[in-house]
């Protein structure tokens, strides 16, 4: 802690910062500098912004409903509302899930927000996989993005809702005795403590400071996840895809990894994935579907700052055998 | 105590002056259109609200650096104060963010060239018409399994059939595309509706607005309009395979983002072709036929007047719902 920088210097780092902001604002127009930079680097930054700008308004809303939570809902309210059995609860976890118009950029901090509230983790599990794929939104862009193939939009929701429910369940099974799979910080602990000293701070106040401070500690895992899949956006070459893309049980994989690192919003994915309808088979670009918004590579990142290790890799085990297998079952029996 | 309070103030000085920092940034990037070449415009709405948001957001931090009162600086319970520990983590963590935004600013006129294409095939059948004939009957099949645990599935379609209903019901739910997702606005009766004015039109004209599906619609079904005149704006673009006569005209169309982008094109065919390279804006007007490409039946322009443009305003075109 003394090692922290002089006064001086810190008005001059802060101050430093909004002027070269402000000049940016204001002078610099890219035309006249026209540096000489690789166009794939271009490319690459062009990715990473779009992505982030794409996913900031998002994240700005999941912080805040989650801060709201933190603010507004208490850990009794959550005891008293969940069914007593925990796998009866299962099933409200899953309708509310699909009731929760959230994509999966704003799905983090939220069940981050309940579980420290006293969510059970399999229920947080539910919500996680569920809620980015089960919502109007994504329905409707699935549905138009397929055409004439309205199956793929029912199917998807079909097996989101199946597929988060068996998911909840696994998870319960495995880690019933250990439900604290939350990374807790100093602060958590002591801000449970701290709460008696009463001096208030007005309600809004305090969940617009919590917004801000959680929008800083999920924006630098989105920041990092987005520039990972920029590269991947940028340098894999989608024309080798095809060539594996009718083999029945490898292209479900290889889709699954491809939905993974690209990390789309799921509210986009479905036009991604129509335009390979031609060379895939309909059941990996199911795969495709499904698995993007449960597991990708910018929340993979989020996942693992906020849970402990092992949880996050047996999670992620899970969600890939769950949703592999069951491609594969659905595939040869239906398509 | 006194130390790790300003240590901490500092920490949210910092915050402030990023937020207005992307404050800035957006708003440069809304006023100068440059926005575009990042996120569709039907994405427009919610970086309003991120401008908004942040500028408050900035605002009140700054405001609050400056706070007396030890709970304003404390109470956030989820504060990450691991970058609290050291000047060098602090410095990275707040490069990530401070980065960005000078990109940002630096390179906002980045547009997906051919490279790109490259690397993502300029084939971008949204439809497969074969598919569909052999899955409409299929799908009765599909449907009865998955009521196999008929509870689940006929909860679904109901849920399903509620959900569409709440998202023209209630608009005000900010999580949701505010607009173009009226039920009414159906993308089949769009798409026959406009197939049947391309086929009247002995001049087929691609539209920004139509590009998408005035590509989509003349890759489902070539023989169509084999002989009318097509005249279209894009950029040119040439697979390994092609004979010296071929290139491709193409468009990136987004839905929400860059990351998104598939590319819209059309074969076409002209003698002196070598004489537009590729990222090459041309204005052309030819006729349509069809040609064997690979597997696919395609259609193909024959090109009979190409003049070079400067690339547009919008290099991209949108989907429309």
């Amino acid at each position: 802690m003394n090692k922290s920088v002089s006064p001086f210097l810190r008005e001059f780092i802060g101050l430093g910062l909004l002027g070269l902001f402000f000049y940016l604002f204001l002078f610099v127009d890219f035309q006249e500098i026209s540096l000489n930079i690789p166009s794939e680097l271009l490319t690459v930054n062009t990715m990473f912004l779009s992505i982030l700008l794409e996913a900031i308004p998002f994240i700005i809303l999941g912080v805040f409903v989650s801060a709201l939570i933190q603010t507004f809902v208490s850990e009794d309210f959550i005891k008293r509302t969940l069914p007593k059995n925990a796998i009866v609860a299962i099933l409200p976890a899953a309708l509310l899930g699909a009731l929760f118009p959230i994509c999966e950029c704003a799905i983090v901090p939220i069940v981050r927000r309940l579980m420290k509230k006293g969510m059970p983790l399999h229920l947080g599990v539910v919500f996680l996989v569920g809620a980015p794929i089960l919502n109007p939104v994504v329905f409707a862009s699935t549905y138009y993005a397929f055409g004439s193939q309205h199956y793929m939009a029912y199917s998807r929701m079909g097996l989101a809702f199946i597929l988060s429910i068996v998911i909840g369940f696994i998870i319960y099974l495995i880690f019933r005795k250990q439900q604290d799979q939350l990374k807790w910080t100093k602060e958590d602990l002591v801000s449970t403590t701290i709460d008696d000293g009463k001096e208030k701070v007005g309600k809004i106040k305090s969940t617009i400071f919590h917004a801000s401070d959680e929008f800083f500690e999920m924006g630098k895992f989105l920041i990092i996840g987005a520039f990972i899949a920029s590269l991947f956006q940028t340098f894999l070459d989608r024309t080798l895809l095809t060539e594996i893309g009718s083999n029945d049980f490898l292209s479900p994989a290889v889709m699954m990894a491809f939905g993974y690192i690209l990390s789309l919003c799921s509210e986009a994915d479905a036009f991604v994935a129509a335009s390979f309808g031609s060379s895939f088979t309909t059941g990996s670009l199911l795969a495709f579907l499904v698995y993007g918004p449960m597991l990708d590579l910018k929340n993979t990142i989020m996942l693992f700052a906020f849970f402990k290790a092992r949880f996050v890799v047996i999670f992620m085990i899970v969600v890939t055998i769950v949703v592999y297998g069951s491609i594969v079952v659905f595939q040869q029996f239906l398509l | 105590m006194e130390n790790q309070n300003s240590h901490y103030r500092f920490h949210i000085y910092i915050r402030g002056i990023i937020l207005i920092g992307f404050t800035l940034l957006m708003t440069k990037l809304v006023v100068t259109g440059d926005m575009l070449h990042f996120i569709a415009p039907k994405m427009m709405p919610f970086i309003y609200f991120a401008i908004v948001v942040f500028l408050l957001l900035g605002i009140i931090q700054i405001w609050r650096s400056g706070s007396k009162k030890r709970e304003e600086l404390y109470c956030d319970c989820g504060v990450d104060h691991t970058s609290g520990s050291s000047p060098l983590k602090s410095i990275a963590v707040y490069s990530l963010f401070v980065i960005p935004i000078i990109t940002g600013f630096l390179f906002p006129e980045v547009v997906l060239d051919s490279s790109v294409v490259a690397k993502r095939g300029f084939k971008s059948l949204a439809v497969n018409e074969e598919k569909i004939n052999k899955n409409e009957d299929e799908t009765s099949e599909a449907d009865e399994y998955l009521q196999d645990p008929e509870a689940y599935m006929e909860e679904l379609e109901e849920s399903v059939g509620d959900k569409v209903a709440q998202s023209s019901n209630v608009p005000d739910v900010p999580l949701e595309h505010p607009e173009g997702f009226e039920i009414q606005e159906q993308p089949e009766e769009f798409y026959a509706q406009l197939k049947a004015e391309m086929l009247k039109a002995d001049t087929i004209v691609f539209t920004e607005e139509n590009y998408i599906a005035m590509t989509t619609i003349l890759d489902e079904d070539p023989d169509a309009f084999s002989g009318k005149t097509v005249e279209l704006t894009g950029f040119i673009f040439r697979e390994e395979d092609f004979e010296e006569d071929q290139f491709v005209i193409a468009r990136f169309g987004l839905s929400c983002c860059v990351a998104d982008a598939s590319v819209f094109g059309t074969l076409a065919t002209l003698p002196d072709a070598k004489q537009y390279g590729d990222d090459q804006w041309v204005k052309l007007k030819g006729t349509l036929s069809t040609v064997a490409y690979q597997d696919w039946m395609l259609p193909s322009i024959s090109v009979t007047s190409i003049e070079a443009v400067e690339q547009p305003k919008t290099p991209y075109v949108y989907e429309s719902y």
